[in-house]
């Protein structure tokens, strides 16, 4: 019955019409990445490019049935990951600095402000992983009473839900910067919320399952590349 | 390898098909001897009134076609600045049309989209911005933007007129992208009476009666007609639970009653409409997957409009005219039944009622100052009041002043010109103007030029204003506009709004306006003839069109809930722009071969959409990558087909008594919305490919008071399930009618 359209959200600016040459200066920052982890390191210059990864399929409390309503319910769980680690950390550890987001459904927490004792933010930029050579200086929000560093809801934050297909679909060329529990930077571009990353999910796909491509900065600078 | 050539590739083929079809179909019949000695129609030895006129289709061009919806009064099509187009009610009876869709969907530049319910586009705008009138006044009952066309019977229409551009300065809210006026018969012959039995696939029928009878003079008449319209509807998608398109029966009935007509100084006319439809589905309620519960709709709509025209002085008129429409409807949800129960025994799980009462009441006067001069003024006051379980308060009401001034100014031959304004006023959104001038210049008898710009405006709906509904599955809440302030802070005290997105005080919704302009030349040419055989005429129309619609309203976030859900309400955000160019070609041919052809090409894009796509902020899923959209990409507004084309053929061969009618719709590739997350369409895999309607019918006289008619819509057999559900594949019909 109702039709919603949401918004642009912000009106964060992006280089425009960089596309091209940056990916080509991401080509030679890789292919010098991997000259040098080949050479076994250099210790004179020590700025090491943060390596992508792709961590596939994180449970983000996954639907085990319906409520009374008729809404989708899981354990109401949230799974903690550490982008350090590029590992999923035992919920136990909730209360520590070991984990930097943590997921349930499509809400994602830093460990940082009300959400946990790490130094962790966020913020959400318009342009693509490739081009975001340098974690921003300052911009980043902080978890609190009045809402999560990564804005919750359709087209607020990092995804689009579709009520005609009853989709969830990351919105192409959202980056979340995360300043994770130790004060460190990564970058994350979420691929899927579907298990197994599936090209055309609908509505019979299981959701709940993140696919994110990252590349965390171990050295504790802003700079990825 | 394109992706695409397949597809086409099998168009291309259908379309040379159909071509062939279309020549074998016309050429193929004879013409009969009575035709072919003379040329001219066989009018002699035929007892009372033939049931096909006797060469119907030249009579259709011959005749000066006389119009009312654009200016409010009688003019002639060709003489009339505003881009109107006529469909006659014999064109509507020899393609065995039911309802207003298939009539519409047929014609140039028209397109039938559906969202609860068949709606118009007109040059790319949404059928939320056409006005429906029936007689000259406006239905109401429009579900979720759309008034379903197939509310509308055809049986008894005189005739369809349709105004192309705004019309607000005459109309007021949604005339927008135009206005279609669906005229029915008044009451003409001294006792006449029809009955038509049509059936189809889908077990769909529709039995028609009409009847009428005038004084001698015709100054007092009467008229009646009433049908059943029934379907057992079709599913083209059985694995999933209820129909695509769930059976149904309606009635329509109706009436006129005139008095004073000719020349006497007063006249009244009296019209009443009726519709009742009941519709039953299953449906599975969310959450519970086990059972299938039964799903009752019923929908009811009464109009009665009274009208007394008395002429003061010969240069003055004034009409009073009221209008009162009702609209309701009732969906009730019944728990299964086992075959071991009684029906009655079963459980009413839920009932939402929906209720809209429009009462109208105006004064229009029409002056003629001189004889270059047409004064038409009027004045008049609506009262709405809806009920519904989703509107704030269970019900509201609202009230509207309006005034409008119009002027024609007859320059002799060569120019004509109309200006309009109109002035309504709104108990919610407050005062606004729409003006709008018109002119026509013809520098030539067969040649003739024709420029509009005008405003037209759409008002907030109800749901837009007084809309007060929580998803009880997703959580989120939408406000209308008038209450959401209120609303919000109520949630914010019982501790659910974690925090704002938007200041929500001076929430406050305009109108949607626009500016449109159309501008186009009409040429008739006169083809030699062979003897003494007269040459074909031809009839040529180009017309080029901007519409710019600004403070589109649209639902977005104005605060976060603690479940993380937002609550929406609306604003006026949005910029849209269509353009195009509509050609139309008729070709009236000795014979009896009348040919109509057109093509429109649509452009159509939100200009917000550009912005951000010009900014470098949309992107869109390569492979592994994100790429940023460019404006070649964008594939503008969803729905809106950059294609459009339709030919038509219809002969009529008076000495066999056959009327033989081919009719074929192109709609191009369009894009049906988002499928990677960026919300406007560009990629491949969002859009429709173009497809080919052909429909056909032939009608045959026996004797003179029988027409039997066969034929067939789709009969291509177009079909695609999960993203044209409305199209239910090829659909034969049969029909007999009797006319005394």
């Amino acid at each position: 019955m109702i039709r919603i359209h949401s918004l642009f959200p912000g009106s964060r600016k992006a280089p425009t019409g960089q596309f091209f040459l940056n990916a080509v200066a991401w080509c030679i920052a890789l292919s010098a990445a991997i000259a040098l982890t080949g050479c076994d390191g250099g210790s004179g210059d020590d700025f090491q490019p943060a390596p992508s990864v792709t961590a596939s399929d994180i449970a983000a409390d996954p639907i085990t049935g319906v409520d009374s309503l008729g809404r989708p319910v899981g354990a109401n769980e949230y799974t903690f990951f550490s982008l350090r680690q590029n590992a999923v950390v035992p919920r136990a550890d909730s209360a520590t600095t070991n984990w930097d987001i943590a997921l349930k459904a499509t809400t994602i927490l830093v460990n940082g402000g009300t959400s946990g004792p790490g130094n962790g933010g966020a913020q959400v930029l318009t342009t693509t992983f490739e081009d975001v050579t340098e974690a921003p200086e300052t911009g980043y929000d902080v978890d609190s009473a009045s809402g999560f560093a990564i804005p919750t809801g359709s087209g607020n934050g990092w995804y689009n839900y579709n009520p005609a297909t009853m989709v969830v679909s990351p919105i192409p060329g959202r980056i979340i910067i995360v300043r994770c529990a130790d004060g460190s930077f990564a970058k994350i571009r979420i691929v899927s919320y579907y298990r197994g990353a599936p090209a055309s999910p609908n509505n019979t796909s299981e959701s709940r399952y993140y696919t994110i491509e990252f590349a965390h900065q171990s050295d504790g600078s802003r700079q990825f590349e | 390898m394109n992706p695409s050539a397949g597809p086409s590739r099998i168009h291309r083929r259908h379309f040379v098909a159909l071509l062939a079809f279309v020549v074998a179909v016309v050429a193929g019949i004879r013409t009969p001897p009575a035709m072919a000695q003379d040329g001219r129609p066989d009018s002699s030895g035929t007892p009372g009134r033939a049931p096909v006129e006797q060469d119907d289709i030249a009579m259709e061009a011959a005749l000066p076609a006389i119009v009312v919806t654009a200016t409010r009064a009688g003019r002639d099509i060709k003489s009339l600045p505003v881009p109107t187009s006529l469909i006659a009610g014999d064109v509507v009876s020899r393609q065995a049309s039911l309802r207003l869709t298939d009539v519409l969907q047929r014609h140039p530049g028209l397109q039938v989209v559906y969202d609860h319910g068949a709606g118009i586009q007109i040059q790319g705008l949404a059928s939320d911005y056409t006005l429906i009138l029936v007689d000259g006044e406006p239905l109401i009952g429009r579900v979720a933007g759309t008034l379903d066309l197939d509310r509308v019977s055809v049986a008894a229409i005189d005739r369809i007129e349709i105004v192309r551009g705004p019309s607000s300065s005459l109309y007021g809210s949604e005339a927008l992208a135009g206005v279609v006026n669906v005229i029915t018969k008044a009451p003409e012959s001294r006792w006449s009476a029809r009955v038509r039995s049509q059936y189809e696939t889908h077990q769909t029928s529709d039995v028609a009666i009409e009847a009428e009878t005038a004084s001698e003079d015709g100054s007092v008449g009467a008229r009646v007609y009433g049908t059943r319209y029934a379907s057992a509807g079709y599913d083209l998608s059985p694995l999933v639970v209820g129909m695509t398109s769930p059976g149904f029966v309606d009635y329509t009935g109706g009436g006129k009653v005139r008095f004073g007509a000719g020349t006497s100084r007063t006249r009244g006319e009296l019209s009443i409409r009726a519709n009742v439809q009941d519709q039953t589905d299953d449906v599975l309620l969310s959450g519970d997957d086990s059972e299938v519960y039964e799903q009752f709709g019923r929908r009811k709509e009464i109009s009665v409009a009274p009208e007394l025209t008395h002429r003061l002085t010969p240069e003055a008129t004034a009409v009073l005219s009221l209008y009162g429409s009702t609209f309701d409807t009732r969906t009730d949800t019944r728990s299964p039944t086992t075959t071991q129960e009684a029906a009655s025994s079963s459980e009413l799980v839920s009932r939402a009622l929906f209720e809209q009462r429009y009462a109208k009441a105006e004064l229009l006067a029409r002056l003629i100052p001189s004889t270059m001069h047409l004064v038409t003024a009027s004045a008049g006051f609506v009262h709405e009041h809806v009920e519904a379980d989703r509107i704030a308060g269970g019900s509201r009401s609202s009230r509207l002043g309006y005034a409008f001034v119009q002027h024609e100014w007859l320059s002799g031959d060569a120019l004509d010109v109309i200006s309009s304004v109109r002035l309504d006023h709104h108990s919610e959104y407050g005062t606004h103007v729409s003006p709008r001038v018109a002119a026509l210049v013809s520098p030539g008898r067969d040649m003739r030029v024709r420029a509009a710009l005008g405003s037209g405006f759409k008002a907030p709906t109800f749901q837009q204003l007084y809309l007060d509904f929580t998803n009880p599955a997703a959580g989120y809440s939408v406000f209308g506009s008038a209450d959401a302030a209120g609303a919000i802070r109520m949630l914010d005290e019982a501790g659910i709004i974690q925090t704002y997105l938007q200041d929500i005080e001076n929430v406050e919704l305009a109108p949607e306006t626009s500016w449109s302009l159309n501008a186009g030349i009409e040429k008739d040419l006169q083809l030699a003839g062979s003897g003494r055989r007269p040459g074909a005429q031809i009839g040529l129309r180009v017309n080029f069109f901007r519409n710019h619609v600004s403070n589109l309203i649209e639902a977005a976030p104005v605060a976060l809930k603690t479940n993380g859900q937002s609550v929406f309400t609306y604003y006026n955000l949005n910029k849209i722009v269509t353009q195009g160019i509509e050609f139309e070609s008729t070709i009236l041919a000795p014979g009896g071969l009348h040919v109509t052809a057109s093509y429109t090409y649509l452009d159509s894009f939100d200009c917000e959409v550009v912005d951000e796509i010009k900014s470098g902020n949309v992107f869109r899923r390569e492979g592994l990558r994100d790429v940023r959209v460019t404006r070649s990409e964008y594939g503008g507004l969803a729905n809106r087909s950059r294609h459009m084309a339709t030919l038509g053929l219809a002969r009529t061969f008076a000495g066999a008594g056959t009327t033989a009618d081919v009719h074929v719709t192109y709609r191009g590739r369009y894009g049906f919305g988002d499928l990677n997350g960026n919300l406007i369409v560009d990629d491949d895999s969002e859009y429709v490919d173009g497809y080919f309607l052909l429909d056909a019918t032939v009608s045959q006289n026996l004797g003179s008071h029988l027409v039997l008619r066969g034929g067939g819509r789709n009969l291509l057999d177009h079909s695609d399930p999960t993203r044209i559900p409305s199209l239910s594949g090829r659909r034969l019909l049969v029909a007999l009618e009797l006319i005394i």
